[in-house]
């Protein structure tokens, strides 16, 4: 059942495409007989069953693909048979829908120039037929190929879903509130423990974890929502009364506050579910009660924005992008210049980014322009198709050979020093194969003796190479064994080095920290409260030249802290350290009291604090000081 | 007993449940001992479980290990629990019967078809009626993963 063959028919008399599609499809694993003309076509199905036909619409003689489809499906209604219709002359929208609505075909793919097999290998993917459970790119991130996926289509394709990472699951949350689902999705993670996520009508009503850590008390002194005596006083009071409800009682906390409060801490639950490990999920339709506090399509949009910026890794996202690096990224029929997404951080920040996007531009293309950095470019563009705002278009042949080799460059500078495992991992052995590789790669170049071809002869080799171990299953066992074990040395010396900056920091060697901290960053770039340290040895450096540009870095850093370690005292201290830097002496004292109400030992919150009281006092005793004459001769002195 | 209404029959040594509802957090499953040395549990009413239901339900099972217990008309979201959680059938459990989702595309048509033990399935294989139709006699298809949602059987 799930080794069989799927069979296809293909009926088209275009023989240069048709043959170039059934060599794709049998690439892929599918069984494929292409006929010219459909009296062949006719024959063929009298004589064997097929699990698809595809059509090309225009053909010679008075039988059109339409027609043809039509009749087959007259003929054998019970048959089961999917269609898909292509063309690449009748691309006309009415046409499409008026054959679309005869046929109810299960897509119409419009033929592109230089002939482009992906889109019907994606339609052919095995959940679609009858095999096993299709690659989750495949099967979930062809919507961001779509202009057009209806509510049903987007909710097929999450019920479809098993295995998933937990980077793919802020993309799921936010299809399941986009599609109004109700229902349950559980999460199983490999160590037997389930979450499980709430849904009613397209709100999500409930988060549960194993971890149920409140971070309650953190919660309402980093919000301001409560005053931080109030609740030290509620801390320490011994009762089994839960925090929120004594401090409402007191009249000490609003019960809208509370609400907030208590959907901030979903969206902590919802983050901590967001990891880079391979998970399985199940979602269930069923009636779920509405209830409150639930998180909505706009407050998720936010909390999106977040996941995107503080837990998806950029060597995740580059991994997931990389088979679309050729394509022209467009803006999709859901855009709209007043989206509140485009005022988010992650899109704001990018220079030129969306007007290069009007132009239709290639994420290649994108990344080549030095303007912005590279995380925040994959970023920006994550959030922006995650929200539907905008789409993959077809792949862009390469024009030059200039192209094609910035192109090569690119993946061979994301594969380099990479073993056959770690590409595996990156590319995803389903991309790996002949049809991947032509994709990814491009045509073979035709000067062969130029560095293009030799960087693609030896892209060629590494890739296949790593193919090749995918395919053996020993051997990766063994390798996944070797690279765990390396992997939890690899962490431990990370944390190590965190902790040694850490102390740095605390003593105010900014520079050596920054240094330790690049080190820990780039092994490993998740590990819990860097991006809060880097943007402390940051901040600290920025006193002196560079500070401008020092301090967007911060702020940077500031928006990849993952909401669940801003309850940590150290994130107010260092949002203190980065508005003192910008000039708000205010602002600053504000979040180093914080800091010190959720850590009181917190020395170096201490230590700003009490030089900005001292600022603050020295200024006050200079206005005090300043004769009334002189300083209202000041005021209207001519400058 | 929260959102969950639960039945029960006790025949000398063999207990009877039929549940209906939703398994959440609301339920308490102490309040359902399992006792006997066939245990019987018809299961088409279960709406939905999420992942507290989960919890407790092993836990439950985990309370009648000396029992002998067969699963009956198990829907679609039991099957799907089965397959993604380990111990969730435990080993002392058999499924006699379970439903499997059809439908229709032309006409939109949706039916469960109960897949009996000895029948349309036993231990590795799988035997699926030949030929599904709707109240309208259109044809119609599984409406799930084969290799998704029998994986239970193949264990």
């Amino acid at each position: 059942m799930a080794n069989e063959k799927i069979r296809i028919l293909l009926l088209g008399d275009e023989l240069g495409q048709g043959e170039a599609l059934t060599k794709a499809l049998e690439k892929e694993g599918h069984q494929v007989q292409h006929c010219l003309r459909p009296d062949e076509a006719l024959t063929a199905l009298a004589k064997q069953k097929f699990d698809y036909v595809i059509a090309d619409c225009m053909l010679q003689g008075s039988v059109s693909g339409v027609d043809f489809v039509m009749n087959v499906k007259q003929g054998n209604p019970r048959s089961g048979m999917k269609f898909i219709l292509m063309s690449g002359i009748f691309t006309d929208k009415d046409f499409i829908k008026d054959a679309m609505t005869r046929t109810k075909a299960l897509s119409f793919v419009e033929k592109k120039s230089p002939f482009d097999a992906a889109p019907v290998l994606a339609l052919i993917a095995p959940d679609e037929g009858k095999g096993e459970a299709a690659p989750v790119r495949k099967t979930l991130y062809q919507i961001f190929a779509k202009e057009k996926v209806s509510q049903r289509e987007k909710r097929k394709i999450i019920e479809s879903l098993e295995e998933v990472s937990g980077f793919d699951l802020p993309f799921i949350y936010s299809l399941l509130v986009e599609t109004d689902s109700s229902g349950y999705l559980n999460i199983y993670e490999k160590n037997g423990s389930v979450s499980g996520i709430s849904f009613s009508q397209g709100q999500i009503v409930g988060v549960d974890v194993e971890d149920r850590t409140t971070y309650l008390g953190e919660m309402l002194i980093q919000s301001g929502y409560a005053l931080p005596h109030h609740v030290q006083e509620a801390l320490a009071e011994r009762t089994n009364q839960k925090i929120g409800l004594r401090l409402l009682r007191a009249n000490q906390l609003s019960p809208h506050a509370f609400d907030l409060i208590l959907m901030e801490q979903m969206n902590i639950r919802l983050s901590r579910t967001i990891s880079d490990q391979t998970i399985r999920i199940n979602f269930a339709a069923a009636d779920v009660e509405a209830s409150q506090p639930s998180i909505d399509s706009d407050r998720l949009q936010y909390y999106l924005h977040d996941w995107i910026a503080s837990k998806v890794t950029t060597g995740w996202l580059k991994s997931l992008y990389m088979l679309w690096a050729g394509n022209v990224i467009t803006v999709s029929p859901a855009f709209r210049e007043d989206h509140p997404v485009l005022e988010m951080a992650l899109v704001k920040t990018l220079h030129g980014f969306l007007s290069r996007i009007r132009q239709g531009v290639t994420l290649t293309q994108l990344l080549e322009d030095k303007q912005n950095p590279e995380a925040a470019i994959y970023k920006g563009l994550h959030l922006l198709l995650s929200k539907g705002l905008i789409m993959f278009g077809p792949k862009s042949a390469f024009k030059t050979d200039i192209e094609q080799h910035a192109a090569l460059r690119k993946i061979w500078s994301d594969v380099q020093g990479k073993t056959p495992i770690q590409i595996i991992d990156f590319l995803g052995p389903e991309n790996l194969d002949e049809m991947g590789l032509a994709s990814l790669l491009g045509p073979q170049p035709k000067d062969a003796s130029s560095p293009t071809m030799t960087l693609w002869k030896n892209l060629r080799v590494k890739l296949t190479e790593a193919y090749q171990v995918s395919l053996d299953s020993g051997f990766r066992e063994k390798s996944y064994t070797e690279a765990v074990g390396k992997e939890a040395e690899s962490k431990l010396q990370a944390s190590k080095r965190m902790e040694e900056a850490r102390q740095k920091l605390a003593i105010g060697q900014f520079s050596v920290a920054a240094e330790l901290l690049h080190e820990v960053q780039r092994t490993h770039p998740q590990l819990e409260h860097l991006h809060i340290l880097m943007a402390w040895a940051k901040v600290g450096q920025s006193e002196g030249g560079k500070k401008t540009n020092l301090l967007k870095e911060v702020e940077f850093e500031l928006v990849q802290v993952p909401a669940e370690e801003r309850y940590d005292a150290h994130y107010p201290l260092v949002m203190g350290l980065f508005q003192r830097a910008k000039g708000d002496t205010m602002g600053a004292k504000k979040q180093l009291e914080r800091a010190i109400a959720m850590n009181p030992s917190l020395i170096p919150a201490r230590r700003e604090l009490s030089t900005i009281e001292s600022q603050l006092k020295k200024e006050k005793d200079i206005f005090a000081n300043v004769d009334l004459k002189g300083f209202v001769g000041g005021l209207f002195k001519r400058r | 007993m929260g959102k969950l209404d639960v039945k029960k029959e006790t025949a000398g040594d063999r207990l009877n449940l039929i549940l209906a509802g939703t398994i959440d957090e609301d339920i308490d499953f102490n309040q359902i001992p399992l006792s006997g040395g066939q245990i019987d549990i018809q299961m088409s009413g279960i709406k939905s479980i999420n992942s507290c239901g989960i919890r407790e339900w092993i836990k439950w099972m985990g309370t009648a290990a000396a029992s002998q217990i067969t699963w009956h008309e198990c829907p679609k979201v039991i099957v799907d629990q089965i397959n993604m959680v380990e111990g969730f059938l435990p080993a002392n459990a058999k499924v006699m019967s379970f439903f499997v989702p059809y439908y229709n595309d032309d006409a939109g048509s949706e039916k469960n078809v109960l897949f009996r033990y000895g029948t349309e399935f036993k231990e590795g294989s799988l035997n699926p009626p030949a030929d599904v139709k709707d109240d309208d006699g259109n044809a119609m298809e599984m409406d799930v993963i084969e290799a998704k949602y029998f994986k239970f059987i193949k264990k």
